[in-house]
């Protein structure tokens, strides 16, 4: 049987994939601190509701709404819940694809408290999201 | 509930790791391994290979004098993957550095690591570290 907190990330990746920023928020904390490594906008310490919004805003804005996730794997315990995700855009003629470990720790109501959003291939991340808008994080 | 035995492998890596034995490392790492060190430092870059990342290691322990120890606060693994979370301390001349890495790791079969990669909760702290 999986995890609970595994069951919990999936209906948080399938909110965003739906484009309901809203209910994806739901499972965060109200002073979740989310890192993004690179050289983007979207790269940085983001805090807070609205940072976590800004964030998820930014990949979606960046790559025309064509960013797509599809979870290969999931690892789950009572804390601490890792994602291995397959994250897919296009841009014109630009494609990217990139295998992101997306970690999460969970605080004591079991909403998500902090957050590392890792690519593996971060050269390729960063030339696909290097035009998205900048902003306050 | 029994852990995976990939989680027990890389217990016994990281303790393999703490001891400096870097040669005793082989085993947990597959030839072609891929060991991305991210940040803007002079160790960042990709490491192709078992003997690149084994001379990482070693240049590592090097510049921290022996001082850089690993220690996992989670270890989450199946038959395909690994995540772990750690504790990473270390001394570099006056420098010292104390922070929280998320590391992933893919795996073959054989539970060894083929590609790594980690983001820390304050990269610019690793930054100023290895600058």
């Amino acid at each position: 049987m999986e995890h609970p907190n595994a069951t919990k990330m999936r209906k948080t990746v399938a909110a965003f994939m739906a484009g309901d920023l809203p209910l994806m928020l739901e499972a965060f904390a109200p002073d979740v601190v989310w890192y993004a490594p690179g050289h983007t906008p979207a790269s940085g310490t983001f805090r807070g509701l609205d940072g976590v919004r800004r964030f998820f805003t930014l990949l979606d804005d960046a790559s025309a709404g064509s960013i797509r996730v599809e979870i290969e794997d999931i690892l789950a315990g009572d804390r601490y819940v890792t994602m291995f995700l397959t994250i897919t855009a296009r841009r014109h003629e630009e494609r990217m694809s990139v295998l992101v470990a997306q970690f999460a720790e969970a605080d004591e109501h079991g909403r998500w408290s902090r957050g590392w959003f890792l690519p593996d291939k971060l050269d390729e991340w960063d030339r696909f999201f290097a035009a998205a808008n900048s902003g306050r994080h | 509930m029994l852990e995976h035995r990939n989680v027990s492998m890389i217990r016994g890596a990281l303790e393999v790791y703490n001891s400096g034995d870097h040669d005793a490392m082989r085993p947990f790492l597959a030839d072609d391994v891929l060991w991305h060190v991210g940040g803007n430092h002079a160790m960042s870059g990709d490491y192709v290979g078992v003997e690149a990342v084994i001379d990482y290691f070693r240049r590592v322990r090097k510049e921290t004098a022996g001082t850089l120890q690993v220690t996992p606060a989670e270890i989450l693994a199946n038959d395909r993957h690994a995540s772990m979370f750690m504790r990473v301390s270390a001394y570099r001349d006056v420098r010292w550095m104390d922070v929280l890495l998320a590391e992933a790791l893919t795996l073959d079969p054989n539970g060894r690591w083929t590609e790594y990669w980690a983001l820390a909760n304050d990269q610019d702290a690793v930054d100023a570290f290895w600058s």
